[in-house]
């Protein structure tokens, strides 16, 4: 194997890795801010049920509302992200599979890359967009909380509370620095299909093709 | 995997396909495309001399010739440079 060959497919592996790894932080991202959203849409619908006429109630209702419809999120942004996870498992496995110092193995695996991002660019800057509203909408609702605690003071028990609200900085923080990490994915790809779409100028001369 | 590729794309993954001789089915079952698209495809190689049509028993199959190096060279020495001259994603 050359050493070009090999730099190109050192390259290829880490940026698969990468891509990957983004991906299913997505995924694990995205099921947390579920189940958070979940539990938190719970139990203050439960709150504003029980609650007495009072300034509880003013409080439970816009978190609740506001947990359910992260929790709508969360779900289509899980779906998009496991969509794009099969695809680019698909290639990785494509990738450790390959004829190591082969052009044509790593080529092959260059167009569904390429082929990839083509099709997934709006999908990744949606949940880009979707990952950034919910970054936040956890950081208003810790926010809130953290609030309401200010003004009426701890109720139940203090360590889930104290939980409760450190998860949604947390995952709050997560969520902000996903669209961060799509943002360099995203100009990378851009960059690439730019000088892909130069690239079809000379072969385009050496097909002699008329569009 | 269905994603969206280029005509060029599609040209080099058919020919890197054939390069064994492939039958026209497993030519667009492989490369995703369907048989009108697939049979538009296939037609333009061979009328360039990059696909030929060989007999292999009973079966007609279509083949990958040398000629089509004019165009698979460039393309993954283009390719290849896509993905060497550009800044890297890593996290």
């Amino acid at each position: 194997m050359t050493r070009r060959m090999s730099n190109i497919e050192g390259r290829l592996g880490r940026e698969l890795w990468s891509f990957y790894a983004l991906v299913v932080m997505n995924i694990v991202a995205g099921g947390v801010i579920m189940g958070l959203s979940m539990s938190y849409g719970i139990q203050n619908v439960i709150a504003f049920v029980q609650a007495l006429p009072g300034l509880e109630l003013i409080y439970s209702l816009p978190v609740a509302a506001v947990a359910i419809a992260v929790f709508g999120v969360a779900i289509s942004w899980l779906v998009s992200s496991a969509e794009i996870f099969g695809e680019a498992q698909e290639i990785r496995e494509e990738f450790q599979g390959r004829e190591a110092g082969d052009r044509s193995s790593a080529t092959s695996i260059i167009v569904k890359t390429m082929a990839l991002y083509r099709e997934r660019k709006t999908t990744i800057q949606r949940m880009a967009w979707v990952s950034r509203l919910v970054g936040v909408l956890l950081l208003g609702i810790a926010a809130y909380n953290l609030a309401g605690i200010a003004l009426f003071g701890v109720w139940g028990e203090p360590i889930v509370v104290g939980t409760s609200i450190v998860m949604n900085l947390v995952m709050g923080a997560v969520a902000l620095y996903i669209p961060h990490l799509f943002s360099i994915f995203s100009r990378t790809w851009d960059s690439r299909l730019a000088q892909g779409e130069k690239a079809e100028g000379e072969l385009r001369r050496v097909l002699e093709w008329k569009a | 995997m269905k994603l969206r590729r280029t005509q060029y794309e599609i040209f080099w993954e058919i020919l890197s396909f054939c390069r064994g001789g492939r039958s026209f089915t497993q030519v667009i079952n492989r490369c995703d495309l369907n048989s009108k698209i697939g049979q538009e495809h296939v037609e333009f190689l061979l009328s360039k001399g990059y696909l030929a049509k060989v007999e292999s028993g009973d079966r007609a199959l279509l083949k990958t010739t040398e000629k089509a190096a004019e165009f698979m060279q460039p393309f993954e020495r283009m390719y290849l440079e896509l993905f060497e001259n550009s800044p890297e994603f890593k996290l």
